[in-house]
C-alpha cells in the first residue's frame, strides 16, 4: 500500500467502526414506549412559550396600531379603531390562556363548580328505522378508485378517501351532535355540562364505554391521542395548530371526567369541544419514531361499531370491516338502529365505469349517481326498470357550498359597485345549469346559502339580464359599445375582466358558456384556466380580478370573519395581505364589526340576525357573484339494501352529505336471495324512483334591527 | 392553372384588404384580419386604434406571390413537356383525380364560410330596407329590427328574428344560411320535440313504441324554460315531477306512482293548482344534449353534448383542417426544401451541424413540448397560430433527408457541372437547375403530410392540447362522442367526416405517387 494511503485507510476503517459501534447502538438504544408522562410537561411548556409569545406579539401590533390611529381619520381611522378592538380581544384571549395554566393538567373532581346543570341530550329524535335488521354483507368500491395507502389514522397519508369509512364516520366522540337536529347528543360522555362563562365544557365518560378489544375508555386516553396528534414523529402542520389554537386547556379532573376549555367564547361549545377522540394506550406501548412504518397497517381498537381484523386487510384488493362482537353502544338511542351489516367489504376497483358495471352485475350495493350522466343514461337500464335496483333522490339540508365568483374589489374596474351589479346579471347561470346539468341543480343564491338558522332565504341572487346588465354598466360610466360588442368608456377603457380558475374540462365548458352570454351584456369574461396550485396561489397572492372556487363550508356556523374582516385585508404598507382568505380584500368597518361579532354572539336569535345582515351586505355589494349548488344525492341501490323510511328518518338524516356515511341502511340477505331467484325466472317488480325532502324548518323571529332597517330605503 | 391560381391570390388579398377598409365581411377573405384583430401578438395596439399587421402582411404576401405568378405564366414560356405529362397522367388516374375534384369542391364549400353555416343572418328585410348582418364586420342589435325588451342591446339573434318575422307576416323576412347555427360560441339551449297521444299513451311523434324519459311542458320552448318536467314509462307518466316558475326557480315537486300523484310541494307564490295551470306549451320530449339528429329543428346530425348542432361543428372542423394545411403546407415545404437542399448542396460541416440540429428536434418528445407549451401560453394568446408553429417547428425535418439526398446525387451531374462552367453563382444554380429538377420527389408526399397534419390535430384535440374551444375540432368531436357513446350521431358523424377526408386526400397522393413516378419518364444511360 503506498505511503500516503495509509492515514486514509485508517480514517476509513475508523470510520466504519464507529459506524458499526453507533448503529447497534441505536438498535438496542430506541426506546419504543408512549411515554406520556414525558411529553406532558414538555408540551405544556412549548404552549405556555407559544401563549406568551403570541402574547407580546399582539402588544405590539396593538401600540403600532394606536400609533396609527392618532394621525388617520375618517374610514380608515374607524378601520383601524376595529383592529384595535380585535387586537384587544385577542389580547384577553391570550390573558385567559395564561391565567388557566397548563395545557393538558391532571386536576380532582373537587374543582367541578356546585352549579352545573348537566345534560343528557336524550330528547332528540331517534336516528334510523326500528325496522333495520342487524346481518348481511354490504358490498362497497374505494371512491378513490384507489387502495388508501396506510390505515394508520394520523400521520404521512393518512388524509385519504377512505379514512372517513374507517375512523371519521365510525369513531364515537365525547359528544357528537344530532344528525337531524344539530343539537348534542351523548357519545362516549354520556352527561356533559357548560361552565358559567360558557367556554369550559366538563363531561363525564359514560362507565360502559370500551374500545373494541373490551378495555373501558379512561379520560387520560384523550391525552394519548393529543399526543399521537402533535408529537414530532409525524409531520402534521396542521393538527399541531389546530390543538395550539383551538383549545385552551384539557383537564383530566379523574378516571372518566375531563373539563375541555376553548380559548373564546362559543355558541357551539359543545359541538366542538366535544368533538374529541381517545386513543388506546396499550395499543400505542411499541410508540416510536417509527412509527409511521411500525403501524402502517395496524388497525387500531376503535370505540365505533366496525373494527378491521388483520386477517382482512388484503393489500391492493379490499378492506373488510367486521361489526364489533357486543359493542357497548349497541343498544344506547341513536345509535341501535344503525350500523346494521355485520360486515363491510370495500374493494378495489380502478376504474369508475368498471365500478358501475359491477354495481349493474350486481357485485356492488350501491352506487351513488347524483351526476347527470349517471342518473339519466347509465342508469336507465333493465334491472332499473325491473324493480331490482331502486333509486332515490335525496335532498338534504347540508349548507351550500359557496361556488361562484369571488370579486377581487382592489382591482379595477371591480372597485366600482355598478360594475359588480353588471357582472352578476351577466352570468347566465340558468344555462350552465339547464346544458351542463339538465336543469337538475340549483342556483346558488348567496354566499354561506343553505344554513338554515344561519341564512336569509330572502335574498335571491340577481337573475340573467342583458337589459339590467347593461344599465349597470351604464352607470359606471362604459356608455360606447366597440366594434367587436364589448362596452367601453368614452376614454377607451373595455369592460373586460378575468376570471382565474383550475383548468379541468368541465368548469372550461361552464366558462365557455358564461363567456358566450357575457358577450351579449357586452361584458368580455377573459377566462384565466391555470393548473389548479397555481390558480391557488394567484387568489392567495391576491392578483386575481376574479376567482372562480368553491370555498369549504362546514356545519354548524357559518363564517365570515376569514373571508370580509380588515384584519385580513391589507397588510400594514395599505397592500392586499396575502395568504388570508380574504380573497374579495374587502374592508368596511361595519362588517368588521358583524363579523366580530358572529364569533362571539351567545344566542341563536343574535347569531341569524348577525348572519343575515353580512349576507345581505354581500349582496348588496355583489362581491360574490353565486353560481350553482347541488342539494341533493342521488343514490341507486339493489333492492336488498334497505334505507330508512320512519318517522324521524326519511332515507337519511337532513344534514348529512352522503346517506352511506350516517350508516343507517340494513341488507336483507332474505331479499337478496328472493332478488337473485326472480332475475333468473324473470319475474319483476315495479320500478322505485322516490324523492325525498327533508321538512323545511323554521328560522327563528330575527331580532328587530334598526340598522338595517335605516339601510333600505 | 398556374394563371387561375395566381388570379385567386390576388383576388383573395384584394377582398381582405378591401373588406377591412370598408367594413365588410368577405366569407374566408375576412380571416386573416379577424385573427390579427383577436390576438394580442398579431397586432399592434396605437393611439388610435389597433394596427393588424398580421393581416396587411397576409394581404401582402397573397398580392404579390398572385402577381408574381401571374407574370411567370406570361414570361415563363411553354410548360415543362414533363411536367405536362405527369399532370396528364395524372388525369388519367381517375380514383386519385375525382377524389381531388371533390376535395377541391370541399375546399369551396368551406370557403363558403359564412354563407353555409352561421347564426347571422345572410339578409334581413325590415321596413323595406334591407340589410346584410353576415357581411357587415358590424353587430346589429335586436333593437336594429325593432324589437324591444330584456334583450334589446344584445346582439341579434336572427333564428328568433325569423320566427317573429313569420308570426308578423307583415312583409319583413330573414334569410339563414343553410345551417342556421354556428359552429361554436353558441349554445344552444336543450331541445324538446312534440309528443302525440296514442290510445292512452305518449308517442315521440315519429315513433311507434311509447316513449320512456323525460317530458315536460315549456314557459317558452326555445329558450328551453320549463314548466313543468315529468318522467315518462312507457308512454305513461311515473316518477318524479318538478315544476319551475318563469325566472326558473324550482318551486314545485312531486312524485307519480302507479298514476297517482303523491308528495306534492309548493313553496312559490300563490296557489300550487294555479301554478299546475299556467298556460304552457303542450308535452313535449326533452332532448338535452347531446340531443339526437331532429329534421324539423334543423339539426340533421343532432347536436353535442356542449349544445352545438353537429353540422356546424363538423364544418367549422372542416374549415380549420384546410386553413392549417393552407398555412402549414407552404411553410414547412419552404423550411424544408431550403435547409435541405443547402445542406445536400453544401455538404461538409454545414451538413454535419444541421443534421445534429435535426437529430436533437427529432428526438425531443413532441408530445410533451406540446403540453408544456400549452400550460405555459397565456389563454388570450392560445390558438391555431401556436399549435402552428410548435407543429411546423417539429414537422420541417422529415422532407430534409429526401432534398438533401437528391441535391447531393444531382450536384454531381453534369447539368450542373455545364452550369457552373458557363458561369451561374450558387444561387442561379440551385434555384434555377437544382430545385426544379429535385423538387419533383417532394410533391409526391404533400398530400400525406395533409393527411398526417388533419390527424395530428385530431390526435392533439382529443387528448385536449389541442385549439382553444372557440375552434371547432373534429379531434374534441370524436372525444365527445367516445364519452358519450349513447349518443352514437356523434361518433359516427366525426368518425365518418374524418375517415373519408384522410381516403379522399389518400387517393389523391397515391394517384400523384403514381404520375410522379420517375420510371416512367426518365432514362438513365
Amino acid at each position: 500500500m503506498p505511503r500516503f494511503l495509509k492515514p486514509a485507510a485508517w480514517f476509513a476503517t475508523l470510520l466504519a467502526l464507529a459506524c458499526l459501534n453507533s448503529c447497534s447502538r441505536e438498535v438496542g438504544q430506541t426506546r419504543r414506549t408512549l411515554d406520556l408522562d414525558g411529553f406532558i410537561p414538555q408540551y405544556n411548556r412549548y404552549i405556555e412559550g407559544w401563549v406568551k409569545s403570541q402574547r407580546a406579539a399582539t402588544l405590539a401590533q396593538i401600540a403600532e396600531v394606536e400609533t396609527e390611529v392618532a394621525t388617520a381619520e375618517g374610514e380608515r381611522r374607524e378601520l383601524l379603531e376595529n383592529q384595535l378592538a380585535a387586537l384587544r380581544t385577542e389580547m384577553e384571549k391570550w390573558d385567559f390562556r395564561l391565567s388557566l395554566g397548563d395545557f393538558l393538567r391532571e386536576g380532582s373532581v373537587e374543582e367541578l363548580p356546585a352549579n352545573l346543570v348537566w345534560e343528557n341530550g336524550m330528547d332528540q329524535p331517534e336516528v334510523g328505522d326500528p325496522r333495520a335488521t342487524k346481518g348481511g354483507v354490504l358490498r362497497q368500491y374505494f371512491q378513490g378508485l384507489s387502495f388508501p395507502p396506510t390505515l394508520r389514522p394520523v400521520g404521512d397519508n393518512s388524509n385519504h378517501m377512505f379514512r372517513g369509512n374507517l375512523y371519521d364516520d365510525i369513531d364515537i366522540p365525547l359528544v357528537s351532535l344530532h344528525p337531524d337536529t344539530m343539537e348534542p347528543i351523548p357519545g362516549v360522555a354520556n352527561e356533559w355540562a357548560a361552565s358559567s362563562d360558557g367556554r369550559t365544557l366538563y363531561l363525564r365518560i359514560d362507565p360502559l364505554a370500551t374500545y373494541s378489544d373490551g378495555r373501558p375508555i379512561k379520560a387520560r386516553d384523550y391525552f394519548v391521542s393529543i399526543y399521537l396528534y402533535v408529537s414530532d414523529n409525524i409531520v402534521n402542520p396542521y393538527a399541531k395548530q389546530f390543538y395550539r389554537e383551538e383549545f385552551a386547556q384539557i383537564a383530566v379532573l379523574d378516571e372518566r371526567t375531563l373539563a375541555i376549555s376553548l380559548p373564546q367564547v362559543n355558541l357551539f361549545l359543545t359541538g366542538l369541544a366535544g368533538g374529541m377522540r381517545p386513543a388506546h394506550p396499550e395499543f400505542y406501548a411499541d410508540y416510536g419514531p417509527d412509527y409511521t412504518e411500525r403501524y402502517q397497517w395496524r388497525f387500531p381498537p376503535t370505540t365505533g361499531a366496525y373494527e378491521v381484523l388483520d386477517e382482512d386487510i388484503i393489500k391492493g384488493v379490499s378492506i373488510t370491516q367486521t361489526r364489533v362482537k357486543d359493542w357497548w353502544a349497541k343498544d344506547r338511542k341513536y345509535y341501535r338502529y344503525r350500523f346494521n351489516p355485520d360486515k363491510i367489504v370495500t374493494t378495489l376497483v380502478r376504474d369508475e365505469s368498471k365500478a358501475f358495471e359491477l354495481f349493474r352485475a350486481g357485485e356492488i350495493d350501491t352506487f351513488i349517481v347524483t351526476r347527470p350522466e349517471y342518473w339519466y343514461e347509465k342508469s336507465e337500464i333493465p334491472p332499473v326498470y325491473d324493480g331490482y335496483i331502486e333509486r332515490a333522490t335525496v335532498y338534504n339540508s347540508y349548507p351550500r357550498i359557496p361556488r361562484g365568483f369571488y370579486m377581487n374589489v382592489t382591482q379595477p374596474p371591480l372597485d366600482n359597485r355598478d360594475v359588480r351589479i353588471g357582472i352578476q346579471h351577466a352570468l347566465n347561470w340558468q344555462k350552465v345549469i339547464d346544458v351542463m346539468f339538465r336543469g337538475d341543480y340549483q342556483r346558488l343564491n348567496a354566499f354561506n346559502e343553505g344554513f338554515e338558522l344561519f341564512s336569509d332565504p330572502t335574498i335571491r341572487a340577481r337573475p340573467f339580464s342583458v337589459r339590467e346588465a347593461r344599465e349597470a354598466f351604464r352607470r359606471a360610466g362604459y356608455t360606447q359599445e366597440g366594434p367587436d360588442g364589448i362596452l367601453r368608456k368614452p376614454d377607451g377603457t373595455r369592460l373586460s375582466v378575468a376570471v382565474s380558475y383550475s383548468a379541468i374540462p368541465v368548469v372550461d365548458r361552464i366558462l365557455a358558456i358564461l363567456r358566450e352570454d357575457a358577450r351579449a351584456c357586452g361584458f368580455e369574461l377573459r377566462l384565466d384556466g391555470l393548473e389548479a396550485t397555481v390558480a391557488y396561489r394567484k387568489a392567495m397572492q391576491k392578483q386575481h380580478q376574479m376567482q372562480f372556487t368553491a370555498w369549504n363550508t362546514s356545519l354548524p356556523l357559518p363564517d365570515f370573519h376569514q373571508f370580509l374582516h380588515s384584519t385580513n385585508a391589507f397588510d400594514a404598507k395599505g397592500n392586499p395581505k396575502p395568504q388570508t382568505n380574504n380573497v374579495f380584500v374587502w374592508a368596511r368597518p361595519d362588517t368588521d364589526k358583524l363579523s366580530e361579532q358572529v364569533r362571539t354572539a351567545a344566542t341563536v336569535e343574535e347569531l341569524a340576525g348577525l348572519t343575515s345582515q353580512l349576507q345581505r351586505i354581500m349582496h348588496d355589494e355583489a362581491i360574490f357573484a353565486p353560481g350553482y349548488s347541488t342539494p341533493f344525492q342521488r343514490i341507486a341501490s339493489w333492492r336488498w339494501v334497505r334505507w330508512p323510511d320512519s318517522e324521524t328518518t326519511p332515507f337519511s338524516p337532513r344534514y348529512v352529505f352522503d346517506p352511506h356515511e350516517i350508516h343507517v341502511l340494513w341488507i336483507d340477505e332474505e331479499m337478496r336471495a328472493q332478488t337473485h331467484d326472480a332475475r333468473r325466472a324473470g319475474e319483476t317488480f315495479p320500478e322505485v324512483n322516490r324523492v325525498f325532502v327533508p321538512v323545511e324548518r323554521q328560522r327563528p323571529a330575527e331580532p328587530q334591527n334598526p340598522a338595517r332597517e335605516a339601510e333600505e330605503p | 392553372m398556374i394563371r387561375l391560381i395566381g388570379i385567386f391570390l390576388v383576388l383573395l388579398g384584394a377582398l381582405a384588404a378591401a373588406g377591412e377598409w370598408f367594413g365588410v365581411a368577405f366569407p374566408t377573405a375576412r380571416w386573416f384580419f379577424a385573427v390579427s384583430h383577436g390576438l394580442p401578438l398579431l397586432n399592434i395596439a396605437g393611439e388610435n386604434g389597433d394596427f393588424p399587421w398580421f393581416g396587411w402582411l397576409s394581404v401582402a404576401i397573397l398580392v404579390s406571390a398572385g402577381s408574381l405568378l401571374l407574370i411567370r405564366s406570361w414570361t415563363g414560356g411553354p410548360p415543362n413537356p414533363v411536367t405536362r405529362r405527369r399532370l396528364q397522367r395524372f388525369r388519367e388516374i381517375r380514383r386519385g383525380y375525382v377524389s381531388l375534384l371533390i376535395l377541391v369542391g370541399l375546399a369551396g364549400l368551406a370557403a363558403l364560410d359564412q354563407v353555409v353555416v352561421g347564426n347571422q343572418a345572410l339578409a334581413v328585410k325590415h321596413n323595406g330596407n334591407w340589410e346584410f348582418p353576415a357581411f357587415r364586420a358590424k353587430i346589429f342589435t335586436n333593437q336594429d329590427f325593432g324589437i324591444d325588451g330584456e334583450r334589446a342591446e344584445a346582439p341579434a339573434d336572427y333564428r328568433e328574428l325569423q320566427r317573429i318575422f313569420r308570426a308578423e307576416n307583415n312583409g319583413s323576412r330573414v334569410i339563414m344560411p343553410l345551417v342556421p347555427y354556428a359552429p361554436t360560441g353558441e349554445t344552444l339551449p336543450p331541445r324538446s320535440r312534440p309528443m302525440v297521444e296514442r290510445d292512452g299513451l305518449y308517442h315521440e311523434s315519429f315513433s311507434r313504441n311509447p316513449y320512456s324519459g323525460l317530458v315536460a311542458k315549456y314557459h317558452d320552448v326555445e329558450s328551453g324554460r320549463m314548466h313543468l318536467r315529468y318522467t315518462m314509462r312507457n308512454g305513461s307518466f311515473a316518477g318524479p315531477v318538478d315544476g319551475w316558475d318563469e325566472t326558473g326557480t324550482r318551486v314545485y315537486s312531486a312524485e307519480i306512482l302507479d298514476g297517482e300523484v303523491t308528495g306534492e310541494r309548493f313553496n312559490g307564490e300563490g296557489d300550487a293548482t294555479d301554478f299546475l295551470a299556467l298556460p304552457t306549451s303542450d308535452l313535449r320530449a326533452v332532448k338535452y344534449h347531446p340531443a339526437p339528429p331532429m329534421l324539423e329543428q334543423g339539426h340533421w346530425l343532432g347536436t353535442t353534448s356542449g349544445g352545438h348542432d353537429v353540422v356546424a361543428y363538423l364544418f367549422g372542423g372542416l374549415q380549420v383542417n384546410f386553413k392549417a394545411a393552407l398555412i402549414y403546407l407552404p411553410i414547412v415545404y419552404l423550411i424544408g426544401i431550403t435547409v435541405g437542399m443547402t445542406m445536400g448542396y453544401f455538404g461538409g460541416w454545414f451538413d454535419l451541424l444541421v443534421q445534429r440540429v435535426i437529430e436533437i428536434l427529432d428526438n425531443m418528445p413532441f408530445l410533451f413540448v406540446v403540453i408544456i407549451f400549452s400550460s405555459m401560453v397565456p389563454d388570450r394568446f392560445k390558438g391555431l397560430p401556436i399549435i402552428l408553429t410548435i407543429l411546423i417547428l417539429f414537422g420541417w425535418m422529415g422532407m430534409t433527408y429526401l432534398m438533401r439526398t437528391a441535391a447531393y446525387r444531382d450536384k454531381e451531374r453534369d447539368y450542373i457541372a455545364a452550369a457552373r462552367v458557363l458561369g451561374a453563382g450558387t444561387p442561379r444554380v440551385m434555384m434555377r437547375h437544382l430545385l426544379p429538377n429535385t423538387v419533383a420527389i417532394l410533391v409526391t408526399i404533400v398530400p400525406f403530410t395533409v393527411s398526417g397534419l388533419i390527424f395530428a390535430l385530431t390526435a392533439l384535440d382529443y387528448l385536449g392540447f389541442g385549439l382553444p374551444p372557440e375552434y371547432a375540432t373534429w379531434g374534441r368531436l370524436l372525444n365527445d362522442g367516445l364519452s358519450n357513446l349513447s349518443a352514437p350521431w356523434l361518433v359516427t358523424a366525426t368518425f365518418v367526416a374524418l375517415v373519408s377526408t384522410l381516403v379522399l386526400i389518400t387517393f389523391v397522393g397515391e394517384a400523384v405517387r403514381e404520375a410522379f413516378d420517375p420510371k416512367k419518364f426518365t432514362y438513365y444511360r
